[in-house]
């Protein structure tokens, strides 16, 4: 991905209308994703079932107000 | 980045030849390759795409021969083992000069057989190795793992966007162009990772509902049929999402046979009224026939009496003479008269029995009857005669007016023909030049194409209605399911969890959106102003847009649609300009290769690309691989001032086998 893409990806997560728990799981999501790109098989559930877990820790006190 | 040289050591037609495209002076980015078709043009393309990827993208007219240049392979002595080998050399702002090399060992059978001997450490289908190097400080320092650093370079991807050719640029925006350029922007965004996020995250949320639905019968029944209504309404979006794809195929074809059928617009008419006439001339000249016959027939049957005419009128005078004076008598039949007598009953009632009273009639009828004896055959032809005489010149005497009207017949008739005759000429010379056969297949295509196009709108429908439907019903069951989960108060963690992915999801799909509309705007501007800038009818189009469905336009000053009016060489400077727009868009710095980019333009088309082409490639290294019709004085005056290195590719096909050099362009 090209720095010019991913400045618009991050740029569009950042000012987008979504509680920041939601916004901060994308971003390292997508980190992830990119970093494992070229693998054909990512063992992806572990690591997503742990983010989710920490962000949602986050993502119950900003829901309403921290967007 | 730039290529600094690309070499190539028995590779098809090139047995050992480096190319030098790098040019110290910055405003010279062009590069020119001439050569003859089959020189090795397409191969400098094919040598690059393989050397970076293990693949020939641009295979076509060198399919069937072997990578290997087959003249040295010939002179190679049997056992001995050998390479093919590219390497590209990359200049880079960053990491400096990079080194890609990409090698596939063969070797030579006793018999002469050439086989390939993979290597251990190929990652490629076709068994070639690849190694990349970096220049730092005069050492050379190996890579490791080139094939993930070549696709961060230049994804395999997205290398059709930098190495293309006119030929498929050509066909770029003549089929349906909205799929083309929906997938274009979706490629060049490199959003597959967002697609990625996406289906993890789906798969996520998929996981812990089940796990939370796991803890109540009741809401593990409602959580399958939930998830037997998603795939439903995923199936059907599928199938909705094909029949627009075929929508837009068929209205595109539509639309392509309604042009095709409006340059003939009175062909149907003309073909209607040409075979209408021909079959009214066949009827026509088969009531001249009739009219003839039956006049020849009429006359034939008259001639004789028309000429005994005055025997027949002498003849019957001195029949009727010897009535008069009583030589002849009346006709009465002997055997009447006699049946007449024994029946004792007159045709006219009188009782003419021997019994009868009044015996006056029965002697009359008597009297007749013996008179008849003296009556001769001759007699008998006389008055039989005279009868067919008077009819005779009755018919004679209708001779004129059934003359006329036969006459009369046939000139109405021959009017007729002359009148049809001289339109049919007409008709035949504006039939001349139009290809009934051709526009007939025009029409029935057109007629299937419409037909399509109405079951396609009605199964859209169809699949709409029961997204809707299944989408309801799925709402209904996750309120139900939802509600059943709070009543439990249990999994509350993997509910909010669910909650979570949901929130996510959302907002990935909405991102997504947002920055494939936010690209397809960018691009739609810049190739707006590449096409404005490019096309030599300044006059004629005034705007380029690309809709949310992914739909060019070109905006005709006077407003309408002229996409499907475009001629090969505007169509070329869209998809130039398109490929310009993406090109800037996605933010690779890449070098372009572009094989017979005007081989399919007039003069002064190929001439005003020249001209503008190093405008809006700015600060690109652009390499143009043109035959000698493409590279004109015109062609070369136009990009003097931007070349930096000239080639000619000197082609020779040997008994065996061929020899391409490349040497500096001389004309």
């Amino acid at each position: 991905m090209t720095e010019n893409i991913s400045k618009r990806i991050l740029d569009k997560i950042r000012a987008s209308d979504n509680p920041v728990a939601v916004k901060i799981f994308l971003q390292k999501m997508l980190f992830f994703e990119h970093a494992h790109a070229d693998e054909p098989r990512v063992h992806y559930t572990d690591h997503y079932d742990e983010e989710i877990v920490i962000c949602m820790k986050k993502y119950g006190d900003d829901t309403n107000d921290d967007r | 980045m730039m290529i600094d040289s690309l070499t190539l050591k028995n590779y098809r037609q090139y047995k050992d030849e480096r190319i030098v495209f790098y040019s110290e002076n910055n405003d010279r980015n062009f590069i020119v390759i001439q050569g003859t078709t089959g020189s090795g043009k397409t191969n400098i393309l094919n040598a690059i795409t393989w050397c970076l990827y293990g693949k020939e993208l641009h295979l076509e007219k060198s399919k069937g021969l072997p990578i290997y240049n087959t003249g040295l392979m010939d002179e190679l002595k049997p056992e001995n083992l050998v390479n093919t080998e590219v390497e590209l050399r990359l200049r880079d702002d960053e990491n400096g000069i990079i080194i890609i090399t990409r090698k596939l060992n063969l070797r030579k059978s006793e018999n002469g057989e050439i086989r390939i001997v993979p290597s251990s450490f190929s990652n490629s289908e076709d068994g070639s190795e690849i190694m990349m190097q970096r220049e730092v400080d005069r050492d050379i320092v190996t890579i490791e793992g080139p094939e993930y650093f070549v696709n961060m370079m230049i994804p395999e991807k997205l290398e059709e966007y930098f190495f293309f050719d006119g030929e498929r640029l050509d066909k770029y925006f003549t089929k349906t162009s909205s799929e083309n350029i929906q997938e274009a922007v979706f490629r060049i965004s490199q959003l597959e990772l967002f697609e990625k996020l996406i289906s993890h995250l789906d798969d996520r949320k998929k996981d812990l509902r089940k796990k939370v639905c796991s803890l109540s019968s009741k809401a593990e029944t409602v959580r399958e049929e939930l998830e037997i209504y998603e795939k439903s309404i995923k199936d059907a979006k599928e199938d909705r999402d094909r029949h627009v794809r075929d929508l837009r195929d068929a209205e595109a074809k539509e639309k392509e046979y309604s042009d095709k059928l409006r340059t003939n617009p009175n062909a149907r008419k003309l073909e209607e009224e040409w075979l209408e006439l021909t079959r009214d001339l066949d009827q026509i000249d088969s009531r001249i026939k009739k009219n003839q016959n039956n006049k020849f027939n009429y006359l034939l049957e008259l001639t004789p009496p028309l000429f005994c005419r005055d025997a027949i009128i002498t003849a019957k005078k001195k029949i009727e003479e010897r009535e008069d004076s009583g030589q002849i008598p009346p006709d009465y039949k002997k055997g009447f008269l006699e049946r007449l007598l024994e029946q004792g009953n007159c045709i006219c009632g009188e009782d003419i029995s021997q019994d009868a009273i009044d015996n006056t009639h029965r002697m009359e009828i008597e009297s007749l009857l013996r008179k008849c004896d003296d009556i001769t055959d001759i007699t008998k032809e006389l008055i039989t005669e005279n009868a067919n005489m008077r009819s005779l010149l009755d018919g004679l005497g209708e001779f004129k007016k059934r003359h006329s009207e036969y006459i009369n017949e046939f000139k109405e008739f021959e009017e007729e023909r002359r009148t049809k005759s001289e339109r049919l000429l007409i008709v035949e010379e504006d039939k001349k030049g139009l290809d009934i056969e051709q526009i007939n297949t025009w029409e029935n295509k057109l007629d299937e194409y419409r037909k399509i196009k109405e079951n396609l709108i009605k199964e859209i429908a169809k699949k709409e209605n029961r997204i809707e439907d299944a989408d309801k019903k799925a709402k209904s069951l996750e309120k139900t399911l939802n509600e059943e989960l709070k009543k439990k108060g249990k999994g509350e963690e993997a509910q909010k969890g669910i909650a979570f992915c949901e929130d996510c999801l959302k907002a990935a799909e909405d991102i997504k959106k947002g920055i494939m509309d936010d690209l397809r705007s960018e691009i739609e501007e810049k190739t707006r102003k590449h096409f404005l800038d490019l096309i030599w009818k300044k006059e004629t189009y005034k705007d380029i847009k690309i809709d949310g469905d992914y739909n060019i336009s070109v905006i005709h000053q006077s407003g309408f649609e002229g996409l499907g009016t475009l001629s090969a060489g505007e169509r070329q400077v869209l998809a130039l300009s398109f490929m310009a727009a993406l090109n800037s868009v996605s933010g690779f710095n890449v070098p372009i290769v572009i094989d017979t980019p005007l081989a399919r333009l007039g003069r002064e088309p190929k001439k005003n690309i020249a001209k503008n082409l190093p405008n809006y490639l700015e600060g690109k290294q652009v390499t143009l691989l043109v035959t000698e019709e493409e590279y004109t004085s015109e062609v070369r005056d136009n990009l003097s001032d931007h070349v930096g290195k000239e080639y000619r590719i000197l082609f020779e096909q040997k008994e065996i086998g061929s020899d391409a050099k490349v040497i500096p362009y001389e004309r």
